[in-house]
């Protein structure tokens, strides 16, 4: 079990993370969502123990993480710059994370390597922005620590390279069980690889729940102004605009199968909300307007 | 292959009903483990699990411990009876509101029905 | 593998090729000087003498601003990598004056025996090599620490503050130049009694040392690009 408690990441005055409670069941793969800013670097900077949080803990097994030897060396955290020299060639790369890194896969390293069409004699600091992403991707699943943690990892891939990613991710995840972590916008093409969702937002953590319990959750209710606010009453609205008198809302929650007949006897039409859709709606709250000076 | 209407669990479960109503899994015949199944159609293997845990729990599959899960004998039966027993509810009864909807009698569609047979 | 085996492993390259320009650099120069006339000073002070210094500063800003990140990022905690940053110190501190020491005695030796030595040549003695030996050994025990604490300072904190703790960070380089120093001629200078000199060198070394781990036990591992 991974848990945080109470973590708190504050960079001068401003709070990046903002007391995070969050326990993470050991052996699943993890999506970790939010927009810009949210605070998912810092949240993750801290679950690899890159950073000291300014308040809170971080728990492995019971042991705190931070500067814990054994924990350290079952954590890897790639981080979409990748935390090496330009000057360095990815066999030097590699060479370090074998003398290191206990779980090391050589032979699969070079595996991915080919796959991505890389060449170990390359520089790092000649690598396109989608290459780096691939590399940190290999350093990633090649490394098989038990806490794998990778942060937007596909920046820059294009969709043939992302597609061999995430199957990659899967196939080594099914051969060797471990907990990964992997924050990512692009919610909609990896879904299917998350067991449960983590969506940060503004420091906070907005939901953690089975991605499958997000699946028909939410809907969209299309029809006559007032027959549409009437349904609405009593649901949890994310979303809602107008076109004359029709008006559309979204609305959270799974509906029951009764409710939506009756709507739609009613001449209301309802449509499904995506995962991304229901992300956006969920981070896009309007922001409180902070006091003019 | 999955939509994001409903959970992928029970879209999974369906699929194998389907596959067992249609005859293309047969009884006793054994179905691909969780991790192949979830390897197969790119998808979490817990997702998988708990799809294959569902049609355990409603006696579709039964389990042989260390050598995987099969197709219960009387799990065609069972289900046909079922979708038997929805088929008026969920195909019928829409059909006849659409109808009531655009004017077509139940003499109309018992006729055409009739033609058809 | 441990630590510093991994920092050697990583640091080979630079040695190796280090000491072949070193040599290279050593035998073509004075072979050159020789064709006009006999050596007055030893090159090896010279050149190596000064790296004793350079070098160690450089590896000590490289360990931190580079191979600290490098390391800690495969899973190595912050204090196990000061660990292994001290023991290839120590290596470092102890074998690179010992170098200067035998180079300076091969340089004498090839050129007495090729009667090449100039009047103010310093012919190297044994019973003085242990002397000599230790007049090298501050400088790169400071150089190294100076510049590790120095690049602490930068990793930890903002430019300005870095900027400004490089004048406590030099307090090593500066008692050990001040105090203990070997020149190109062979000529020994401590003003202070040797012992006493080289324990404040060595204390301010130490200190340095205690300091960049204070700085850096707990660091956030900085992010590139």
């Amino acid at each position: 079990m991974i848990e945080l408690r109470g973590v708190t990441v504050r960079y001068g005055s401003t709070v990046a993370v903002d007391n995070v409670d969050l326990e993470l069941p050991t052996g699943a793969i993890y999506g970790l969502l939010g927009r810009n800013g949210s605070g998912k670097t810092s949240l993750l900077s801290v679950l690899a123990s890159y950073r000291k949080p300014s308040a809170g803990t971080v728990l492995i097994d019971g042991e705190a993480a931070f500067e814990n030897p054994r924990l350290m060396r079952q954590t890897s955290f790639i981080r979409d710059t990748l935390d090496l020299s330009g000057s360095d060639r990815i066999s030097t790369v590699f060479a370090v994370a074998r003398w290191l890194r206990p779980g090391w896969d050589a032979e699969y390293a070079g595996k991915l390597l080919d796959l991505f069409e890389l060449h170990p004699r390359e520089r790092v600091g000649g690598l396109s922005r989608g290459e780096r992403s691939m590399l940190g991707a290999t350093l990633g699943l090649a490394g098989r620590a038990p806490l794998t943690i990778l942060d937007e990892s596909y920046l820059g891939m294009d969709a043939v390279a992302r597609t061999l990613f995430y199957r990659e991710l899967l196939d080594d995840y099914l051969a060797h069980p471990r907990t990964i972590v992997l924050s990512t916008h692009l919610i909609e093409e990896v879904a299917e690889l998350f067991e449960r969702v983590i969506i940060m937002d503004r420091g906070r953590i907005l939901l953690h729940d089975e991605t499958d319990a997000l699946r028909g959750r939410g809907v969209t209710v299309t029809g006559p102004a007032d027959l549409v606010t009437a349904f609405a009453a009593g649901h949890t609205v994310l979303g809602e605009h107008s076109l004359g008198t029709v008006r559309a809302l979204t609305l959270d929650g799974r509906l029951d199968p009764d409710e939506i007949a009756r709507g739609e006897r009613d001449g209301l039409s309802f449509g499904p909300l995506g995962l991304q859709e229901l992300f956006v709606h969920l981070t896009s709250q309007p922001r409180p307007l902070e006091a003019s000076r | 292959m999955f939509h994001d209407r409903s959970p992928i669990y029970l879209q999974i479960a369906d699929g194998i009903k389907n596959d067992v109503l249609s005859g293309a899994l047969k009884e006793d015949d054994q179905v691909m483990s969780t991790n192949q199944y979830a390897a197969f159609y790119r998808i979490n293997p817990a997702t998988a699990a708990k799809g294959f845990a569902q049609l355990v729990d409603e006696g579709v599959l039964y389990k042989r411990r260390g050598i995987g899960m099969f197709v219960s004998p009387d799990a065609p039966a069972k289900l046909r009876a079922e979708r038997r027993q929805r088929f008026f509810a969920e195909v019928v009864d829409p059909m006849l509101e659409e109808a009531k909807r655009v004017g077509i009698g139940v003499d109309d569609i018992t006729h055409y029905l009739g033609s058809r047979r | 593998m441990s630590v510093s085996a991994v920092l050697f492993q990583l640091y080979r390259p630079v040695i190796y090729w280090g000491l072949a320009i070193v040599v290279t650099l050593e035998i073509a120069a004075v072979a050159a000087i020789l064709t006009v006339n006999p050596l007055g000073f030893s090159f090896w002070l010279v050149v190596v003498g000064s790296a004793a210094k350079y070098w160690p500063l450089v590896t000590g800003i490289l360990m931190i601003s580079t191979y600290f990140r490098l390391i800690v990022t495969n899973g190595v905690t912050r204090h196990e990598f000061l660990r292994g940053f001290a023991v290839f110190a120590l290596g470092i501190v102890v074998l690179f004056p010992a170098l200067v020491v035998i180079g300076h005695g091969v340089e004498s030796t090839v050129l007495g025996l090729l009667d090449q030595r100039g009047d103010t040549y310093p012919v190297f003695r044994f019973g003085e090599a242990a002397n000599e030996y230790l007049h090298v050994l501050p400088a790169t025990a400071a150089y190294l620490a100076s510049g590790m604490v120095i690049s602490a300072g930068f990793y930890r904190f903002r430019p300005l503050i870095g900027l400004l703790l490089i004048i406590p960070g030099s307090l090593p380089i500066m008692a050990s130049s001040g105090l203990i120093t070997i020149d190109e001629f062979g000529v020994l200078t401590q003003r202070a009694p040797l012992a006493v000199a080289l324990t404040i060198v060595l204390a301010a070394t130490a200190t340095a040392g205690i300091a960049a781990h204070r700085l850096m036990r707990d660091v956030a591992i900085r992010r590139t690009g």
